[in-house]
């Protein structure tokens, strides 16, 4: 059962659950049971025995109680039988009838002879009814003394006096037990009395007095101590609770000392002692110290006493609970022990009882497992699994064998192995059979060796065949699985010409190709890649792909590459980064690199496509040099814009007001001294004014070419159309007698800035006005045309003309074709004009004949 | 009661004279009262500084105001006038060499109540005058006093 294999359980991998678990809980299930039948049986067995041994010692309390009581009975009893034998004796009864002194003298001897034989007689007082002593006796040691006449005093005032001289014939007055006391003070040593007295009649039935015993009562304490069972003592109390025999010695008569007074049975144990009253002969009782059982003892049991209630007491053990407990103490550690060594026995059945289940479950599952996953595989195999004994007929054929051959098992089971290969190997196949059967020697056992199989129909395909012999109890079984791999051989031959086209476009590609592992080393590389490093194709293979890079960029990108193997995906490298390659001559270049991984059975692959990007990189830093200077142009400009606005801003203020005195003083020189002045001089002056006049006019002009230069182009709608009639209708109002026809076309709009446009319009249409001054008719046209495609404006008039040959320089601040004596004109107009039109991205030229007009054509 | 007089506020002597000769020719030189910076003009309008002990409340009918000062621009005398209550009616002309449209714009925003520019031409400067006292001496009718 315990074989090595059958230990096999144990590995998770085979029983697949937690057999130390199991077999706690199934002990556990064994275990609870029987422990509890054990501790079950040990309990009643302690119990039967722990009541048997209280009841003993209950038993044993009766009895000691019972004995206690007759003693104090029969001690008490023989007292009273002392007194009233003294009380009718004859010495007495003469002395009562005589009442000389011999016969006082003789009953005085009388009395110390009775004392001194009864040892615990401590008195005895003969006394008359007038309460009187006559005679008493008073023991002295181990003798009695008579006391002398002069001594004896009257004890009329004493209870018991009292109490006894109320009784009849027959009658016995007993006290309570208490300590003597001698002239107020309690005797020392203590000496606990109890008094006996009977009443004294005469022969003629005359009540004449008493005769009192005082007995030590300590006889009655001590022979009740000794019945003490065990270590619960007896106490004995009175009827008023008080301990005359207590737990300590100092507990008893504590009545008798003010000191003490209050510590009593009935106060220490209230509830017991209220019991006790309402059942007073006998019982027992219990409270939370433990139990009590008691007896009443009376002091004269069958006595009806018609006047004094004789005293009686009570005896009491309590057995507290500590003492209880401390009688069955030894009994629990025996049956305890006992109880734990079953318990350790029971848990030891219990672990080899689950361990023994346990293992049987599982070998037998395991067995059943095996069985079950057998057939599995080979139900589920897609392989080909045949057995066949040693002589070679198939013993087993598997589904996929079914599959494969086309025979089911059925056909198989029983034919020849040699069924499922071709005619031609049959032979060989018998011939190594026969070797291998005397020799266990083959070529074939336990190797997978590819081979020709054959069909049902005949057909022959490839197979991949596994051999393996085994032998159980000399009994040869050989094993083949057989796997069809026509697909796999067809899969092969696409390999490689797939192989092939990838080659082909691997080495056409235009960029150098590398192929690396996800160690960085060169697998493949394409014909290119020679080319671009310099290394012939024998030198890169098995490198580390860094010798490609610039010495100084290696450290890294050893980590950048182990960066990209744990997240790969196709990008390029070096994102943002400028990258270089360095050929075997160590030149370095500017490449541009894309990664894209590919997983295989080998692991990672990655394609690194390298791009010579010499070029593109110069192209882009000349872009790059472009740009930055167009910046700086842009941050000159606006820099000159600035000082262009602050320097018209003050020639508008600061160069007029000189020219407003020479025109100013000019004129008041002409006003003031005119009388003095000739003809020329007047003439000067006037030339003076005339060229300051015209220079605050060109400054003007010169301020409006500045503000179109610096202004903001803001685009809108704007109505070219309203501008131009705006413009004729102020022109035409300005010198209404001029003949004119002037034209607009309607519905012209564009985008554009409606105020530098209006500023164009003006100049354009002014200079027309002003230029066809001679004709009349005049004739002025604003419209729209096509030039080259391009909606094109323009303003045509039938003017004076000019010169083509200037055209190119018509549009350049202050330029002129006209004598200003016959065209006034600052000559900055035409540069404004185009400044507004260049602003709009668009173009202005003219066309023109001297004396034939002239027109302007814009785009905007 | 008092003459009915003119406070020009101009620094430039040239412009000065030929501004008072304007005026003159348009009989409207007297009642001329000239300051040369923009502290001057505004401590003559509220008795302050060299003009101490003047009584503020004999105000010009009209300021005729150029806007490039010493010491107090144009603009920061026009602000002043305008911030206190006794002058904030006070009708103020510029009259300046500029027609930058900032210019324009600022004069307006801080309350001028008309702006002209001086004309180079010395005629139409002379027809300006003119028109300036015409309007604002005789038709003009100013602030309750």
């Amino acid at each position: 059962m315990l074989s090595s294999a059958g230990w096999d359980i144990w590995s998770p991998a085979v029983s697949g659950n937690d057999v130390s678990g199991r077999t706690i809980r199934r002990a556990a299930l064994i275990f609870v049971p029987l422990a509890l039948a054990v501790l079950g049986l040990t309990y009643l067995l302690y119990a039967g025995q722990a009541n048997a041994i209280r009841s003993i010692a209950q038993s044993t309390e009766d009895r000691a109680l019972d004995l206690a009581r007759q003693r104090v009975t029969l001690t008490v009893g023989s007292v009273v039988s002392d007194a009233s034998y003294l009380a009718e004796q004859d010495l007495l009864q003469t002395l009562l009838a005589d009442g000389g002194t011999e016969a006082l003298f003789h009953l005085g001897s009388e009395y110390r002879a009775f004392a001194r034989h009864r040892e615990f007689v401590d008195q005895i007082r003969f006394i008359d009814s007038s309460g009187r002593e006559i005679v008493r006796v008073n023991r002295k040691g181990g003798d009695a003394e008579l006391v002398p006449a002069d001594q004896l005093q009257n004890k009329a005032d004493r209870y018991y006096t009292k109490e006894t001289l109320k009784l009849d014939r027959g009658q016995a007055f007993v006290s309570p037990i208490d300590l003597n006391m001698e002239l107020g003070e309690i005797e020392q040593p203590l000496k606990p009395t109890i008094r006996i007295g009977v009443p004294i009649f005469d022969a003629y039935g005359n009540k004449r007095g008493i005769i009192v015993v005082n007995y030590l009562a300590q006889r009655i304490l001590d022979r009740i101590k000794v019945l003490t069972t065990g270590a619960a003592g007896i106490w004995f109390v009175n009827s008023d609770g008080d301990w005359l025999l207590g737990p300590t010695p100092d507990d008893a008569f504590s009545f008798m000392y003010p000191e003490r007074k209050g510590r009593s049975f009935a106060n220490a144990y209230p509830d017991v002692w209220r019991q006790m009253q309402a059942s007073p002969q006998s019982g027992r009782l219990t409270d939370d110290t433990g139990r009590f059982t008691y007896v009443r003892a009376d002091a004269v049991p069958d006595q009806t006493a018609e006047s004094a209630t004789p005293p009686h007491w009570f005896l009491v053990i309590h057995a507290s609970d500590e003492f209880t407990a401390a009688q069955t103490s030894d009994l629990r550690r025996q049956f305890g022990a006992a109880a734990a060594v079953l318990l350790l026995l029971v848990a030891a059945v219990s672990a080899g009882l689950a361990t023994y289940q346990i293992h049987r479950q599982d070998s037998e599952r395991q067995i059943r497992l095996n069985e079950a996953r057998f057939r599995a595989v080979t139900e589920t195999a897609s392989d080909a699994i045949v057995s066949a004994d040693r002589n070679g007929d198939i013993r087993y054929f598997n589904p996929g064998a079914e599959r494969i051959f086309g025979y089911n098992e059925e056909e198989a089971v029983g034919r020849p192995l040699t069924l499922l290969m071709p005619e031609r190997f049959r032979e060989a196949h018998a011939a190594g059979l026969q070797r291998y059967l005397s020799s266990r020697e083959s070529k074939v056992i336990g190797k997978t060796i590819e081979l020709v199989g054959r069909d049902r129909n005949g057909r022959e395909f490839p197979i991949d065949l596994a051999l393996a012999s085994s032998e159980v109890e000399r009994d040869i079984f050989f094993t083949a699985i057989i796997r069809d791999i026509t697909a796999r051989a067809e899969a092969e031959r696409h390999l490689r010409a797939s192989e092939a086209r990838f080659r082909d476009l691997l080495e056409s590609a235009p960029d150098a190709v590398l192929i690396t592992d996800d160690h960085g080393v060169i697998q493949l590389v394409n014909a290119q890649t020679e080319l671009l490093f310099g290394y012939r194709r024998e030198e890169l293979i098995g490198q580390k792909i860094e010798m490609l890079i610039p010495q100084r960029y290696r450290g890294n990108h050893v980590g950048y590459r182990d960066g990209y193997v744990s997240a790969a995906r196709t990008r390029p490298m070096g994102a943002g980064l400028e990258l270089y390659g360095r050929r075997k001559d160590g030149s370095e270049f500017p490449v541009s690199i894309g990664l894209s991984p590919t997983r295989t059975d080998h692991g990672l692959t990655v394609f690194c496509d390298v791009r010579d990007i010499t070029d593109q990189r110069a192209n882009e830093s000349k872009i790059q040099d472009l740009n930055r200077r167009l910046q700086l142009d842009n941050a000159e400009l606006a820099a000159v814009n600035k000082e262009l606005e602050a320097f018209s801003y003050s020639v508008s203020h600061d160069l007029r007001a000189p020219l407003r005195a020479i025109d100013g003083f000019s004129q008041a020189l002409i006003e003031d001294a005119g009388p003095l002045l000739n003809k020329e001089h007047h003439s000067h002056l006037n030339r003076v004014r005339q060229a300051a006049q015209r220079m605050g006019l060109l400054i003007d002009d010169l301020i409006k070419l500045a503000r179109v230069t610096r202004a903001d182009v803001k685009i809108d709608e704007v109505d070219l159309t309203a501008l131009a009639q705006q413009i004729t209708t102020g022109l035409q109002d300005s010198v209404p007698e001029r003949q004119a026809e002037i034209v607009v076309a309607p519905g012209l709009r564009t985008k554009g800035d409606a105020r530098l446009l209006l500023v164009a319009l003006d100049n354009l249409l002014s200079n027309s006005w002003k230029f066809t001054a001679p004709r009349s008719p005049a004739r002025i046209e604003f419209g729209k045309t096509k030039v080259d495609g391009k909606p094109t404006f323009f303003v045509r008039d039938n003017g004076v003309g000019f010169d083509m040959s200037h055209a190119g320089k018509m549009f350049g601040a202050f330029q002129r074709f006209h004598d200003a004596r016959e065209f006034s004109g600052t000559g900055i107009g035409l540069a404004t004009v185009q400044r507004i039109v260049h602003k709009h991205g668009g173009r202005i030229w003219a066309e023109s004949q001297p004396g034939n007009g002239a027109t302007f054509f814009f785009t905007l | 009661m008092p003459q009915k007089f003119i406070l020009l506020v101009e620094d430039n002597p040239d412009d000065e004279a030929l501004t008072l000769r304007a005026l003159s020719k348009n009989k409207v030189a007297n009642g001329v009262v000239v300051a040369r910076d923009g502290a001057e003009a505004v401590d003559f309008l509220f008795g302050t500084g060299a003009h101490a002990g003047r009584d503020a409340r004999d105000l010009p009918e009209i300021v005729l105001l150029d806007l490039k000062l010493p010491k107090l621009d144009g603009f920061e005398v026009l602000r002043r006038i305008r911030a206190d209550d006794r002058t904030k009616m006070l009708p103020v002309v510029v009259l300046t060499s500029s027609k930058e449209e900032r210019d324009v714009v600022q004069s307006y925003r801080d309350g001028c109540n008309s702006y002209v520019r001086k004309p180079v031409n010395f005629d139409e400067f002379v027809d300006a005058a003119r028109q300036l006292g015409l309007y604002w001496l005789l038709l003009n009718e100013g602030p309750p006093r």
